[in-house]
């Protein structure tokens, strides 16, 4: 049974490189839909719902807005992945995963199928789906790829990119790393494109004109000269891997792009703005890579005068939210914020640009507690649960006491006081925008307390935000699938 | 609140044999560009790409290890991680690779091992793959202790160059945090 799916798949290729297979033009596709000219997708990874309320209140208070929210569209956004070998929803061999990875998520929106956690730009079943900034390319759409993550990472690597194991970025293949026999029940030829390193695809596929990010270690000469090969401005060369700058930036011209800012992940901008002098404090922010990219891409429209699809990812909001640090994931979520401001400006400005401002799934189970209080992380025991005054409402096993703090687990303010003791689990405080001055962060004034649930993610729905025509779909609440569908109909390539 | 580096993963140990001939010269990937990319739905198309055969590190080539020793050689992500006790003992190598950037999970990890004759040259190849999540958590219901951000390993000496391999190099070609 796997070997006639190896079979099927090996035909399939035939018959696209012979141009057998009918592809309906866009136009034919959806003659009546009005599209916009451009489309600018900002996804904050792993932002939740509270990421966003804990972001305003630390930097615009509790009556102000996030930029983010200041768009006219909000809506809620389903993130459920499935699992291996599972069918679509309403199949009936539909197998939900109720928490998904980054990979399925972006394969979601991506590609508009549910897949398998660590799975990019392939369904369930290991067939490649092609992507919607493929699509766009395709039509003659500008594109571009901008994260804070390694480029290679789960997010930017599912709209450039088709593995059956996320864990295939580059340099080097490996059987361990990027087969899954799972999917396809024998090894994969080591030219199918479903085992080739992410790396290896993004440097060579074209799918973006612009690629800004981190991840220089993940590349190497051969990608440099394939790069090259197509005409892109390489600004941090693979061979020497030496990573380029915000100055290096500023200089970029032209119509491909490709520049890495640290061999890693980007930096966090509280490192940066605590280490100004740094090497790492020359790496652009969020928003300066955003600002040029759209820069790059609106200054040289598509074929056939269109426009561009950029995609935009704060990373680093997920990354360190798995770390628990909450003044570094304060700060991730305003330089997201940052980034789409820019996006929105242009927005305003060229008046033809849909905006979408979402998360891919919700990171550690962050939350606002009330100032003054504990979490059950804290707890020698749980809270009570007996209701004296009506016995029927009580539950099992019964709790007449409880909800006491356990002091060798809470062992003072995280970001004050008990900064020192590695195994505690007391919240981080901070100042607010309404706080008195003199109210300094990491004390029990400060009215912000801050606490995660675990180091992983979540299933809880994300937010989503929008602006621009074609926005009023994004009301309410939305499947991650369905941003596929929204944004290939917006730019007429569906 | 950060987890602690020291625990050690348990997860089922792979170790495989890179190829002999390899290790001698080792192919680079042939350079063919990838194919454009797939536009249609359904676009079930895989792609012809470049060859990506797994070949033994440049560094256990070019390594001479004295009768004994043990050393790590240059990769792409040696500013990420350092190995804890590496040691060689004639039967095997063995380390703690504790991985140090942005760690919250360690999706995959190979360790690469060369074994060298007395005169120091590579004489053959072995590698251990960590492979965690990332992956299908229908097989791992919770994110489990082997979580952890150090990956301890052990690699013996294949039977065949039992007593010819007198010192051993140590790489990491991959690895892949979430």
């Amino acid at each position: 049974m796997k070997r006639t799916k190896i079979l099927a798949a090996s035909l399939a290729v035939g018959a696209v490189l012979a141009g057998s297979v009918t592809m309906a033009t866009p136009a034919e596709a959806h003659p009546r839909q009005r599209g916009v000219q451009n489309v600018i997708y900002l996804l904050g990874d792993g932002m939740g719902r509270t990421h966003v309320t804990a972001g305003r209140e630390r930097f615009y208070g509790a009556a102000g807005r996030l930029n983010m929210e200041t768009m006219p569209v909000h809506g809620f956004v389903r993130t459920y992945s499935v699992l291996e070998n599972s069918g679509q929803p309403g199949q009936r061999d539909f197998k939900p995963n109720l928490v998904t990875d980054s990979a399925s998520s972006a394969t979601a929106w991506a590609s508009g199928v549910k897949t398998y956690n660590a799975a990019l730009g392939v369904d369930a079943k290991g067939n490649v789906k092609a992507t919607a900034m493929e699509l766009a390319k395709k039509a003659g759409y500008r594109t571009g790829n901008v994260s804070t993550a390694e480029i290679t990472d789960a997010t930017p690597a599912g709209q450039a990119s088709h593995v059956l194991m996320r864990g295939c970025q580059g340099p080097t293949y490996s059987a361990a790393s990027c087969q899954n026999l799972d999917i396809t029940g024998t090894e994969l030829p080591t030219n199918d494109i479903r085992v080739t390193p992410v790396a290896k695809q993004i440097a060579r596929n074209g799918t973006a004109d612009v690629i800004l990010g981190g991840g220089l270690a993940r590349f190497d000469a051969a990608d440099e000269k394939a790069l090259t090969a197509q005409g892109y401005q390489v600004l941090s060369s693979p061979t020497e891997q030496q990573v380029a700058t915000r100055a290096d930036l500023s200089r970029a011209r032209g119509g491909k792009v490709f520049g890495l800012f640290n061999r890693g992940n980007l930096t966090v901008e509280k490192a940066k703005a605590d280490n100004p002098s740094a090497p790492q404090a020359k790496e652009p922010t969020l928003a300066e890579m955003t600002t040029k990219a759209i820069s790059l891409l609106d200054s040289s429209k598509g074929r056939h005068g269109k426009g561009f699809y950029l995609q935009v990812e704060g990373a680093l909001i997920d990354k360190r939210s798995h770390a628990n640090d909450a003044a570094q994931t304060l700060g991730e979520i305003k330089a997201f914020d940052d980034a789409v401001k820019v996006a929105l400006d242009f927005a305003k400005r060229d008046g033809n640009t849909l905006v979408i401002v979402t998360a891919d799934h919700e990171c550690a189970g962050f939350n606002i507690i009330e100032k003054g209080t504990f979490t059950n992380a804290e707890a020698a025991n749980p809270p009570v649960n007996v209701d004296a005054g009506n016995p029927a409402n009580n539950s099992n096993p019964s709790r007449p006491a409880g909800n006491t703090k356990d002091s060798s687990r809470s062992t003072g303010i995280v970001n004050g006081e008990g900064a020192n003791d590695p195994h505690n689990f007391a919240p981080a405080t901070f100042r607010t925008a309404d706080d008195p001055r003199g109210v300094k962060d990491g004390t029990p004034e400060a009215s912000l307390w801050l606490t995660y649930l675990s180091g992983n993610h979540t299933g809880a729905d994300v937010p989503i935000y929008a602006y621009g025509r074609g926005s009023e779909q994004l009301q309410g609440t939305v499947e991650n699938t369905d941003l596929f569908r929204i944004v290939t109909r917006a730019l007429r390539v569906a | 609140m950060s987890r602690p580096h020291n625990l050690t993963s348990t997860l089922v140990v792979t170790v495989a044999l890179l190829g002999l001939t390899s290790a001698c010269a080792a192919p680079q990937p042939s350079e063919a560009p990838v194919s454009p990319a797939p536009v249609s739905e359904p676009a079930s198309a895989p792609q012809t790409a470049p060859t990506s055969r797994q070949t033994p590190m440049p560094g256990l080539q070019t390594a001479r290890p004295s009768e004994g020793q043990v050393v790590l050689v240059d990769g792409p992500f040696n500013d990420r991680f350092h190995i804890d006790a590496l040691a060689f003992d004639g039967a095997r190598v063995s380390g703690e690779v504790v991985v140090t950037s942005d760690v919250s999970e360690i999706i995959d990890l190979q360790v690469q091992v060369g074994f060298h004759d007395a005169q120091g040259t590579l004489i053959g190849t072995a590698s251990y793959d960590h492979h965690g999540h990332g992956h299908d958590e229908s097989d791992h219901a919770t994110h489990s202790p082997e979580d952890q951000p150090s990956v301890a390993f052990e690699i013996a000496v294949p039977a065949h160059l039992a007593g010819a391999a007198v010192s051993a190099s140590v790489g990491v070609p991959v690895l892949v945090n979430e």
